[in-house]
């Protein structure tokens, strides 16, 4: 697609939803040091439809398991509003056992920065209307 | 088999014994009957005939007397004397005559007159009057007469007689009578050597007594009964009436007619003599007859009793036999055929006892096996059920099976319709009945070990089973039964699906936990200034992450009592307690409370032992928490410590212990510098 590592993440606001405040933290590192906006982190489900409501991103990223909630309405909350979103978990069983996160992409843990990066950029650099 | 013995409604032995002799006596009395009535009706025809001929002989006597007189006296009417005109010649030929016979001889005219009468002394007067009766019958027809009984005018007395006419020139002109002499006709009755009690009688046309053997001339002119000379009666009976006299004897009576005269004879015998004649004969070959039947039926009666006893001992001996009762031995019977039967009945009753006392012992062997195998069936740790084949109809199940399959049990369809089929899909389809294991047992003889299938009880409820079948054959190898052995593996599936589970959350967590301490190693890695800071400060908050797992493995990963996580963290220092001083309950934190503020806790000591209150040798810490309205308040107070050097730089401890409180424990965290020490007070929820 691109040459250039994150040229399109670039300027882009992305919710990261984590529920482990250090995961979210090196979250928000990686994708501020590829330029990209952060809305969030936000911890639980009410906080990220929130902050979705409140300034809605351009993509996300997902966390499954929120202290033991699953992160389906965002998922579906995203859908509805077409939000591209990369689901960065874990529990790879609770994402399959789930009809609307199992179509979606996923991102296993753990994970290094450039692996989180290139799926972001496979998930969210695609042309418009795809 | 055993039928109950009993008396039946049907003809007994004793009956048809009873048939049998009168069927051999019956007709043999009947011909008896038929033979004594046809001698009795021959002696009574024999005795009847012997009377009429009697009474034929006394008949014939008397019509030859009057036959004598009627002779002499028309030779008197041929005597030309009566031609004269003085008939005095003729009145002593006539006397003659008379005398010879016993009698008198009267002579009329025309006018019916007297004009001699040998009765009266000669030359006496004669009756005037004329003479009424049978001689104007004699001087109408012209022709003799035998008189019945009339009155005589002479001697006064009843009289019958004979007339002539005297006919001259073919007139009658003058008629003679001579009466009867009722001697003579006395003497022919008496003549008769009649039997004892008997008697002959003779009578005129008008039933009147002429004579009577026995009377003699002293009944003449008495009337007899009407049915002595009755013709109607006579002709019916054989010549023979029976009737009752004026003297009131029974008697049989004979009956003849004479030629001369309306005349009747009759000769009686008594009843008695008469009937006994050829009644005692008879009686004799009844009572002979009676006395042998009598005879025939003690014979019968006793040959009877040989019968009816061996038989009917036969019958109670049988009777208690099947009843089990006593046992007694039946005498001998006297009778061959009796013996051969009660020896057959002893054999078969031998055999009999034998047979029933293997019964019951092959009876009692199968109930002990039923019973063996009943305990072996309810201590297995299986339902087991016996299907029976080809109907697939259940003969028998253990509570297990009941336990596990629900009450009534059902399999496949089981053969039977109103039974809701158990077997299903995992769709929840019944199974058909060909594809249930026991069925294929059944149908296919197939061995089916261990099959998974899900079995809907009749409540409904649905439990996944683990089945085993297997066909039974019998000695030719048909298939009759079918095994069925079958346990409920809900709690295995749920224990996998539990341990499959806990597998999926034990990888989640450890990759979580992977990705926390790399993570962790990032954010401290860009904050250190040289690799010995990097390493002396991740191991710490490596082993503080270490430490709160521990305390959350004790309690099974449930929660972390704040106490002992306060304690951990600053284990070192607790020992003396003029240190470190810690107020507060026991609260129990979450998971995530727990750990997030175990590492909370771990940066504050770290700070104290670099920066604060735990440098130097007198510094004390203060560590207290209350709990308010489901938040924790807790503060953390450093005094008597080195003095502070102003604010510190915002380092990374500072910012994960406010982001942490805020983030991950949903409260706040805030920090106060005075110069003995820093002091933070945070709150969050519980």
């Amino acid at each position: 697609m691109t040459s250039e590592p994150g040229s399109c993440l670039r300027g882009k606001r992305i919710l990261v939803v984590e529920d482990e405040l250090l995961i979210a933290m090196t979250i928000e590192q990686i994708l501020l040091d590829h330029g990209c906006e952060v809305l969030g982190p936000a911890p639980s489900v009410g906080a990220a439809l929130r902050l979705i409501d409140r300034q809605p991103p351009e993509a996300a990223l997902l966390d499954v398991n929120l202290s033991g909630h699953l992160s389906t309405p965002i998922a579906e909350e995203l859908a509805r509003r077409a939000i591209p979103y990369l689901l960065v978990t874990g529990y790879v069983e609770l994402v399959l056992a789930d009809p609307v996160l199992k179509r979606a992409p996923y991102l296993a843990k753990p994970f290094t920065p450039a692996s989180l990066i290139h799926k972001m950029e496979q998930v969210f650099c695609r042309p418009a209307g795809e | 088999m055993r039928h109950p013995v009993g008396p039946s409604r049907r003809l007994g032995l004793r009956a048809h014994l009873l048939a049998l002799v009168l069927a051999v006596v019956v007709p043999a009395l009947l011909f008896g009957v038929v033979a004594v009535t046809e001698v009795a009706r021959s002696h009574g025809e024999a005795s009847g005939a012997r009377l009429q001929s009697t009474a034929r002989t006394v008949a014939l006597a008397l019509d030859k007397e009057v036959e004598a007189y009627l002779t002499t006296l028309t030779a008197l009417a041929s005597s030309p004397f009566l031609d004269e005109p003085d008939l005095s010649a003729f009145d002593t030929q006539a006397r003659q005559v008379a005398q010879a016979l016993d009698t008198w001889i009267v002579a009329l005219d025309e006018s019916l007159h007297q004009i001699a009468n040998t009765a009266l002394p000669k030359g006496a007067p004669l009756p005037q009057a004329p003479s009424a009766g049978p001689a104007a019958q004699v001087f109408a027809t012209g022709r003799p007469l035998v008189s019945d009984v009339f009155m005589s005018r002479t001697k006064r007395q009843p009289i019958v007689a004979v007339l002539v006419p005297v006919v001259r020139n073919e007139k009658t002109v003058k008629v003679l009578a001579m009466p009867l002499s009722p001697g003579s006709l006395a003497r022919i009755l008496h003549g008769l050597e009649l039997s004892r009690g008997s008697f002959a009688v003779l009578i005129d046309s008008r039933r009147t007594i002429i004579t009577h053997s026995r009377d003699g001339p002293r009944s003449s002119g008495q009337p007899a009964p009407a049915w002595y000379a009755d013709p109607a009666a006579s002709a019916e009976s054989h010549g023979i009436v029976v009737g009752i006299t004026p003297e009131g004897e029974k008697v049989a009576l004979a009956l003849q007619r004479l030629s001369y005269g309306n005349w009747t004879v009759a000769v009686a015998e008594p009843l008695d003599a008469y009937e006994s004649s050829w009644q005692k004969p008879l009686v004799g070959l009844v009572l002979a007859g009676l006395v042998l039947l009598a005879l025939a039926a003690a014979a019968a009666l006793a040959l009877a009793r040989r019968v009816l006893r061996p038989v009917e001992a036969l019958a109670r001996h049988a009777r208690s036999v099947t009843a089990g009762g006593s046992v007694e031995t039946v005498p001998k019977a006297t009778i061959a055929e009796l013996e051969t039967l009660r020896k057959a009945l002893a054999e078969a009753e031998i055999a009999l006892r034998d047979q029933a006392e293997v019964e019951r012992t092959v009876a009692r062997a199968v109930q002990d096996n039923e019973i063996r195998l009943r305990a072996v069936l309810e201590q297995m740790p299986l339902g087991v059920a016996l299907v029976e084949a080809p109907s697939g109809r259940r003969l028998l199940c253990n509570a297990k099976a009941f336990e596990i399959l629900g009450d009534p049990p059902s399999f496949a369809n089981d053969g039977i319709e109103d039974v809701p089929v158990g077997a299903i899909h995992p769709d929840g389809t019944p199974y058909r009945r060909e594809e249930h294991p026991i069925m294929r047992a059944i149908l296919h003889g197939e061995t089916v070990d261990r099959e998974e299938m899900l079995h809907r009880r009749a409540d409904g409820t649905i439990t996944q089973l683990e089945i085993s079948a297997a066909p039974i054959r019998d000695v030719s190898g048909g298939i009759v039964l079918a095994v069925g052995t079958f346990s409920s593996i809900d709690a295995r599936k749920e224990a996998e699906e539990q341990h499959r589970l806990l597998t999926a959350e034990l990888s989640h967590r450890v990759k979580n936990t992977l990705a926390v301490v790399q993570a962790l190693m990032v954010q401290t890695l860009v904050r250190s200034r040289s690799l010995a800071e990097f390493r002396s400060v991740y191991e710490g908050r490596l082993h503080a992450l270490a430490r709160a797992h521990d305390l959350l493995l004790r309690s099974e990963w449930r929660h972390i009592d704040l106490v002992a996580l306060v304690q951990n963290e600053l284990a070192l220092f607790t020992r003396n307690a003029s240190r470190v001083e810690i107020t507060g309950e026991s609260v129990l934190l979450g998971p995530r409370q727990g750990l997030a503020l175990g590492l909370v806790l771990h940066e504050l000591v770290s700070n104290a032992v670099r920066h604060g209150a735990l440098v130097g040798a007198t510094g004390r810490i203060e560590i207290t928490w209350t709990k308010e309205d489901g938040h924790l308040r807790l503060r953390w107070r450093e005094l008597e410590g080195p003095p502070v050097p102003g604010s510190p730089a915002e380092g990374f401890g500072l910012e994960l212990i406010r982001r942490s409180t805020s983030y991950d424990l949903g409260g706040k965290a805030e920090c106060t510098f005075a110069s003995e020490g820093v002091t933070w007070d945070m709150m969050f929820p519980l």
